[in-house]
């Protein structure tokens, strides 16, 4: 039975409007279903799409706010209870606006917006954690596709809690725990007999290969170079004013070391729950060796050392907060003519 | 080598004049277990205990170790070998052990009061530990008692507590008996080993504790172990409150499923320490990859670790070397990260563990509520328990060596 009105959002080239020449094209409202709409239509059994907007991609994207204007008086007017637009593919343009337009409608009606994007579409990372977007190929190719994963999302909407379907999705940001049939042990152990029988069983977790950074080289003289003393070891000023956490931090301190010559047992505690830091807190110096690099200063080895001691902590960090905390440092030290670090790890 | 493990369900318990098995009931004597506790560990001066009927509505702050009762009985006087016994080969002959039934050992040293043990209608089903009759203890020491005694002396108590109170003499019939056999499985289609890294604190610190027939962790390389001596007292679990309970250990899901599935040769067990450094790292990761492929000759591995970024290294570490020797490997972590991409979480190379399994996301927020008695609390500590607390600090819901039914997706 096709209970559910759904107005569809596609663009001018699935409009059947045109290419690229068309791309300015103001936005048009057409009863019933066009283009791929007209095959989503017959693989949504529950469902009848009841009119489409159609709008320019360059359009869309310039003047979203009159698009956005437009949307809100079709749908204020046909009362759909499903919003579709695209897929949008690996398309630029038309993949934000179809973000952007199921966030706005999602948001103006609430009633359900879905949208189809491949990966790298920038919109994924834009609007993922609003609306559902469902994974597609690059082009239109994958058309067929995403017209089944749309089909069969729709069988099951408002009947089961969709469990079978969570592969479609993009995730939109949160992890959660989930109860599996089978304990962690069982499920390692069926792992392990598929791949001893050749097989590729699914992994619970996919790793992406990693490219491991190009290494610095130092292109003048120590005695030329400015340093900068940097740890993960989570030493901060007694008192930990700003909060670092013991573990699974996203942030690091900076911390003025610009008068001081030594760090002094007292002054300064650990933040960090991964090691043994007794040995710290009685003389900090032995995690970040100020009291040694001052002596090189005074010797002239080194030029200077960098104004801050930049400080976090290094438990339970993922890769991600990693690059992240990395990339920011970097800037920083860049910006303020650091040559060279002295990082010290626990 | 057989163990035959004779099981029985304990379905109350309650506190009387002699500690005892009566029919199905554990009857206890708080007194009683004093002395015979005081008896053996010369610094306590008192003994702290209170039960905790099934469906009894409470919270145990503090929680140090939740340890199964469990006694040996063939041969006698060899349980906890090198902790609480004199060193004994164990994994073989009969050891009682009671269900349904757990001690508890609280900490009062401890500052803040996680992790707790939620004692809840609520967490009936997501704590293997909610269910069960609880026997909670907490000890006091004499003066002047230092951190690493008063550590070790807690963990005696309780595996001594433990013991004690299975007094085989009282047993008349068993519920159930499991015989575990790890000689007769020649031709099995499977060989598969396990790699399981123990707690591995290892400087010479406060809580550096018995991890494998007594000895500490310190110097610690890889070795071969029969899965039995690893659920009947070899292993123990160092003397911090992170990793394992050591139910978790006498419990071993891995070592279970893996000698009850007729179609898996499981020759052992190679247990290992986490590394202090790569070169540790590498030595330990080749000693473990040589006694895997060549001593116990396994095609497959099982990779369990207690907690830290560094343990991951060293799985990968022996991941690496396993896949030159043409062992796949499979190993079980949990997601200690706040990521939002599970692709994110972890540290491994993404060429060396193309096949995972994940046993739960620590960070995940569950409802306490505030109208719940704690035992052992302190002034008004019940003021100060948060509303939502992390799954990590509320024992018997993630287990490391994989017994609970977690696993983790990006929602």
């Amino acid at each position: 039975m096709r209970t559910h009105r759904i107005i569809h959002y596609i663009n001018q080239f699935f409009g059947q409007i045109g290419g690229e020449k068309s791309a300015y094209q103001e936005p048009i409202y057409k009863e019933g279903p066009v283009g791929p709409g007209s095959f989503l239509d017959k693989a949504i059994k529950n469902g009848k799409i009841i009119g489409t907007i159609i709008c320019g991609d360059n359009y869309a994207v310039e003047h979203s706010d009159k698009l956005k204007a437009f949307a809100n008086d079709i749908i204020s007017q046909k009362k759909p209870d499903i919003f579709i637009a695209g897929p949008g593919f690996f398309s630029g343009r038309y993949g934000l606006a179809c973000g952007s337009l199921c966030s706005f409608v999602k948001e103006q009606f609430d009633i359900y917006c879905i949208t189809g994007l491949y990966e790298d579409n920038p919109a994924v990372d834009l609007y993922r954690e609003h609306i559902d977007i469902i994974k597609t190929k690059a082009n239109a190719a994958g058309m067929k596709d995403a017209i089944e994963k749309f089909a069969h999302i729709f069988s099951v909407y408002g009947v089961s809690s969709g469990e079978n379907i969570r592969q479609y999705f993009f995730p939109k940001g949160l992890l959660e725990n989930e109860s599996c049939d089978k304990p962690a042990s069982l499920r390692s152990i069926d792992m392990v007999k598929a791949l001893l029988d050749g097989m590729d069983p699914p992994t619970e977790i996919h790793l992406p290969d990693r490219v491991a950074p190009e290494k610095a080289v130092l292109g003048k003289e120590l005695c030329d170079c400015k340093i900068a003393l940097i740890t993960d070891g989570g030493l901060v000023p007694s008192g930990n004013p700003d909060q670092l956490k013991t573990r699974a931090t996203t942030k690091f301190l900076k911390y003025g070391i610009q008068n001081i010559d030594t760090l002094k047992k007292g002054d300064w505690q650990v933040m960090h729950e991964g090691y043994d830091n007794r040995y710290v807190l009685e003389d900090p110096n032995r995690l970040v060796p100020l009291d040694a690099l001052r002596f090189f200063e005074k010797e002239k080895k080194i030029k200077q050392i960098y104004d801050d001691l930049i400080t976090t902590t290094g438990v339970a960090t993922s890769f991600a907060v990693s690059q992240k905390i990395g990339q920011e440092i970097g800037t920083l030290l860049v910006k303020n003519g650091v040559d060279a670090v002295i990082l010290t790890s626990t | 080598m057989q163990l035959l493990q004779k099981i029985k369900y304990i379905k109350s318990i309650r506190e009387g004049r002699q500690t005892r098995i009566d029919k199905d009931s554990l009857v206890i004597n708080p007194l009683e277990i004093e002395r015979h506790l005081k008896n053996r560990l010369k610094n306590l001066r008192q003994v702290k205990i209170k039960i905790i009927k099934q469906y009894e509505k409470k919270r145990v702050l503090r929680v140090f170790d939740v340890i199964e009762p469990r006694k040996k009985i063939v041969p006698k006087d060899s349980d906890y070998p090198g902790v609480i016994s004199s060193v004994t080969n164990v994994g073989f002959g009969e050891t009682i052990l009671l269900k349904n039934i757990v001690v508890v050992i609280t900490d009062k040293r401890k500052k803040d009061w996680k992790p707790i043990l939620e004692h809840t209608e609520q967490f009936e089903e997501k704590s293997v530990y909610s269910k069960m009759n609880l026997i909670c203890m907490e000890i006091y020491e004499n003066n002047n008692v230092s951190t690493k005694d008063y550590y070790t002396d807690l963990y005696k108590a309780g595996l001594l507590l433990s013991t004690y109170i299975c007094k085989a003499d009282d047993f008349k019939s068993y519920d159930e008996e499991i015989l575990l056999n790890i000689e007769n499985r020649r031709n099995s289609k499977y060989r598969i080993g396990y790699f399981f890294q123990l707690c591995s604190s290892q400087y010479a610190g406060e809580k550096l504790g018995p991890v494998c027939y007594g000895r500490t962790p310190e110097n610690f390389l890889p070795t071969i172990i029969s899965p039995t001596m690893v659920i009947d007292g070899a292993i123990t679990r160092n003397l911090t409150e992170e990793g394992f309970d050591t139910y978790h250990i006498q419990n071993n899901s891995i070592i279970y499923n893996l000698l009850t599935d007729n179609d898996i040769d499981f020759p052992g067990v190679v247990i290992a320490v986490s590394s202090l450094n790569h070169i540790e790292r590498e030595k330990n990761a080749i000693i473990a990859a040589n006694l895997l492929k060549t001593h116990l000759k396994v095609d497959g591995v099982i990779m369990t670790k207690a907690f830290g970024g560094a343990s991951n290294l060293d799985l990968e570490s022996l991941a690496e070397k396993l896949k030159k020797a043409d062992v796949s490997s499979v190993p079980i972590i949990q997601i200690t990260s706040m990521e939002n991409k599970l692709s994110d979480s972890l540290i491994f190379k993404g060429d060396t563990f193309k096949h995972i399994v994940c046993s739960g996301w620590t960070h995940e927020k569950v409802h306490i509520p505030n109208d719940v008695d704690a035992i052992f609390a302190k002034g008004n500590t019940m003021m100060e328990i948060e509303y939502s607390m992390e799954i990590e600090y509320i024992k018997g819901i993630i287990d490391n060596l994989g017994s609970n039914h977690l696993s983790v997706v990006e929602g």
